[in-house]
């Protein structure tokens, strides 16, 4: 029995032996299969993994990029709202409480014309005796002592849109009178420009210069002896015209005025009987960029004032030449003036013809020093046996542009009767040495160009 | 007594011949006569007639008008523009014109006298053929002080703006302004070259990249109320701004702060823009021709204030700066102050190109 038991257990344990055996032998194949799967799988997922690794790589990577991105256009937005903060930046106007408000109704000076004041003042000696020398001007102005030749107030404003008024008012320690006063139409049809008023006329290169502006201190002799000393002029209409360019010019115009002159005394043209016609063409030539040369040709016809309404015409060749260097404006110009002039003068029992000249040379040296010199002839216009020569040499210094001084020397050759100052006798020749000081107050400046 | 008679009516007929073949002569040839004197553009196809005060204003208005209009100028670049004789050819040229374009200021007192005599109402002032290229520039130098006290001063402030690169921009639009008035179907082409110009403008001052980051007008408000290279200064890819800073301030760099002197206040807007600290001038006060003191005054200011260059506008003598020269060892630089002031400088972008060279060769 114990044998049966032994063989039966013996049995058990090979049965179970075979079948754990067949159970391990199926096991086998299966975790075989398994890890056959797993390796398989392993092999798989390491496959994956490598893709995966490098697609995180690759994610990081780009997430990083787009940090830096990001955070550069956060610098860059922050930057420009900075600039555009800064940009927008004003100056800060303090609050005050000391701040006062005015009212513009009484405040209306903008519309004021511009207003100048000059100033002439001279001294000067004389060789001849003081006694033939009373009127400064009328003779000469070696006057030995001081004087003002005048106070000129300038007023210049537009009238409106259309035209422009100037008034020049003259004023001495005799008199208080009228040098110029007109209102001007601009750009009227014809290339036309109109005047009214009193106002010098256009007549050869000096005759509209105001006494301050002129390149010596006198006016010419042939123009006073002519015209009076205070140039020719008076009540009227004038006209500019802007002519089609003549005779191969750069600009030529027409000047045509009717006026009631103003001169008093006899011994010049023109009475104040009657009207003065006067008329003058003007040719313009540019010969460089630095030069220029201009002709005028100019006449004014009017009463004399001899009887029966007599007749005077005067006639004018007027030549300008001026060298300014471009770039050099400020430090050299030649500004040489010529004039010639005819007069024709009825008379009731003989007419007369008279003629005289000036040429007047300036040279500016540097910004403030001008020399110049003058020669001049002139025939009185109803005795050309009575004439005179002067000769004038001039230093002018420019301490800006509103004050200068002058040193002036003038030889005045005289073959003339006075019959007040010299009755029957010739004036006297004369040397005369002058100083002039001459200033102006506010804008006004002699436009010369 | 008949054959004089014949006689003087044969000269009468001569004269009157001769007199109008030169009228027909100067008609024909004065459609030309501003082409002539152009130094920019052909006539274009509107035909507009532009003339301008000065040579820099007339490269702007070129470059915004293109082909259709002719261009021309008065003063010359080399000349002061304070003493431009107002000659009649001029107020000829003026006669014809469909624009006038000017400073506005109290520059050009010589235009007065001509634009009276042109018989051209359409250029007058406040006319649509008008054009104050100075309106919206933020004027320097503006007068606290009235008087002649002053020397020659100027009421509204200091007019040389054409010195200024930005003030182009303003001169830009205004004479656009202008040229859409009186022309007004070629408003998108006068608009386009407009946008064009003020974009080259900031490209050549400020460098693209800059330009490209923050805008030309942000950078030009900026260089204005002083606050651009503070701003510079800032941390950007790396590095700085200013790393990215191109065109004529970054050729002016090694300018900025320098302590100069210049003969006239004609350098303010340049100086303003380029950082350069103008100190002094040579004249005592504007217009005022300097005296042996002022000299001696200018000679130890330079040597007391570590003063490095004198800037002179070319039409000044050169006496005085060549004699301060001398004594103290800097140097006298003298500039023309405008477009074809010198050879080979044709356009706004030439002659601040040449400034900037001839001061960063000569500045010590």
């Amino acid at each position: 029995m114990k044998r049966i038991y032994c063989i039966f257990f013996t049995l058990i344990i090979f049965s179970g032996y075979l079948l754990q055996a067949q159970n391990q032998r199926v096991t086998s194949e299966a975790f075989r299969d398994s890890l056959d799967l797993l390796k398989k799988e392993i092999r798989m997922l390491k496959s994956q993994n490598k893709i995966t690794s490098e697609k995180l790589d690759s994610l990081l990577k780009s997430i990083t990029i787009m940090e830096e991105e990001k955070h550069a256009e956060d610098d860059l937005q922050r930057l420009i709202e900075e600039a555009n903060q800064l940009a927008a930046r004003e100056k800060e106007e303090e609050e005050t409480l000391s701040k006062k408000f005015h009212s513009g109704v009484r405040q209306q000076q903008g519309l004021n014309p511009n207003i100048s004041l000059g100033g002439d003042f001279f001294t000067a000696l004389s060789s001849s005796k003081n006694e033939y020398i009373t009127e400064p001007g009328e003779v000469g102005y070696g006057n030995n002592g001081f004087y003002m030749r005048e106070i000129e107030l300038a007023l210049v404003a537009p009238l409106d849109p259309f035209t422009r008024g100037k008034t020049f008012i003259s004023v001495t320690k005799e008199e208080i009178s009228i040098e110029e006063a007109y209102m001007e139409w601009l750009n009227l049809p014809l290339n036309m420009n109109l005047k009214i008023g009193i106002f010098y006329a256009e007549f050869g290169p000096l005759n509209r210069y105001h006494d301050h502006a002129l390149p010596q201190f006198d006016r010419p002799r042939a123009l006073v002896n002519m015209f009076s000393n205070k140039g020719l002029g008076g009540t009227g209409v004038s006209s500019t015209f802007m002519l089609p360019r003549i005779l191969f010019s750069d600009a030529s115009s027409l000047d045509l005025a009717v006026v009631k002159g103003t001169s008093a005394v006899d011994t010049f043209s023109f009475s104040n009987e009657g009207l003065q016609y006067i008329g003058q063409f003007k040719n313009y030539y540019d010969l460089s960029r630095s030069s220029y040369l201009e002709f005028r040709f100019s006449g004014v016809t009017g009463q004399n004032h001899s009887a029966s309404g007599n007749r005077s015409y005067v006639g004018s060749l007027g030549m300008t030449y001026k060298w300014t260097p471009v770039g050099r404006e400020k430090y050299r110009t030649i500004d040489w003036r010529t004039e010639l002039l005819y007069s024709y003068r009825q008379e009731d029992t003989d007419n007369i013809t008279s003629k005289g000249f000036y040429t007047s040379l300036q040279n500016k040296l540097n910004s403030r020093f001008w020399i110049g010199g003058r020669v001049g002839y002139s025939e009185l216009p109803y005795d050309p046996g009575q004439y005179e020569w002067d000769f004038t040499v001039n230093i002018d210094f420019w301490q800006s542009e509103f004050v200068f001084t002058r040193i002036q020397y003038q030889y005045n050759q005289r073959n003339k009767f006075h019959n007040e100052i010299a009755p029957g006798n010739f004036l006297p020749d004369d040397h005369s040495i002058l100083i002039q000081v001459n200033w102006a107050m506010g804008p006004h400046k002699h436009e010369a160009y | 007594m008949k054959t004089d008679i014949r006689l003087k009516r044969q000269i009468i007929k001569a004269s009157i011949i001769i007199l109008s073949l030169s009228v027909l002569y100067n008609i024909t040839i004065d459609a030309q006569g501003n082409r002539q004197r152009n130094r920019y553009g052909q006539s274009g196809a509107s035909g507009l007639n532009i003339v301008c005060s000065f040579s820099d204003y007339a490269s702007i208005a070129e470059f915004i008008a293109g082909d259709m209009a002719t261009v021309s100028f008065i003063a010359q670049g080399e000349q002061d523009p304070h003493f431009v004789p107002p000659k009649p050819s001029y107020a000829v040229t003026l006669s014809r014109a469909d624009m006038w374009i000017t400073t506005g200021m109290d520059l050009e007192m010589w235009s007065a006298t001509l634009l009276d005599k042109a018989h051209n109402r359409k250029i007058m002032d406040g006319e649509t053929g008008f054009v104050a290229v100075s309106d919206g520039i933020n004027v320097l130098q503006k007068v606290d002080k009235g008087d002649r006290t002053e020397g020659d001063v100027h009421l509204m402030g200091n007019p040389h703006i054409n010195t200024g690169p930005v003030n182009w921009k303003i001169i830009a639009r205004n004479i656009t302004i202008g040229l859409i008035k009186v022309d007004p179907a070629n408003a998108a082409l006068y608009q386009k070259n407009r946008d064009d110009f003020i974009d080259k403008v900031d490209r050549a001052l400020f460098g693209d990249k800059l330009v490209d980051l923050f805008g030309g007008e942000t950078l030009t408000r900026m260089l204005e109320n002083n606050t651009l290279f503070t701003f510079l200064d800032r941390a950007y890819e790396g590095g700085k701004l200013i790393d990215h800073l191109g065109g004529w301030l970054k050729k002016a760099m090694p300018l900025r702060g320098k302590r100069i002197i210049t003969y006239h206040k004609n350098w303010a807007y340049l100086g303003n823009t380029l950082g350069l600290d103008i100190v002094g001038y040579i004249e005592p006060k504007p217009g005022i021709p300097p005296s042996a003191k002022h000299v001696q005054y200018m000679i130890d200011l330079i040597n007391e204030q570590n003063i490095k260059l004198m800037l002179v506008a070319s039409y000044f003598e050169k006496k005085t700066p060549d004699m301060i020269e001398e004594k103290t060892g800097i140097k006298a630089l003298y500039l023309p102050l405008f477009v074809h002031g010198v050879p080979g400088i044709n356009d706004n972008f030439d002659l601040v190109d040449y400034w900037i060279d001839q001061i960063n060769a000569n500045i010590q």
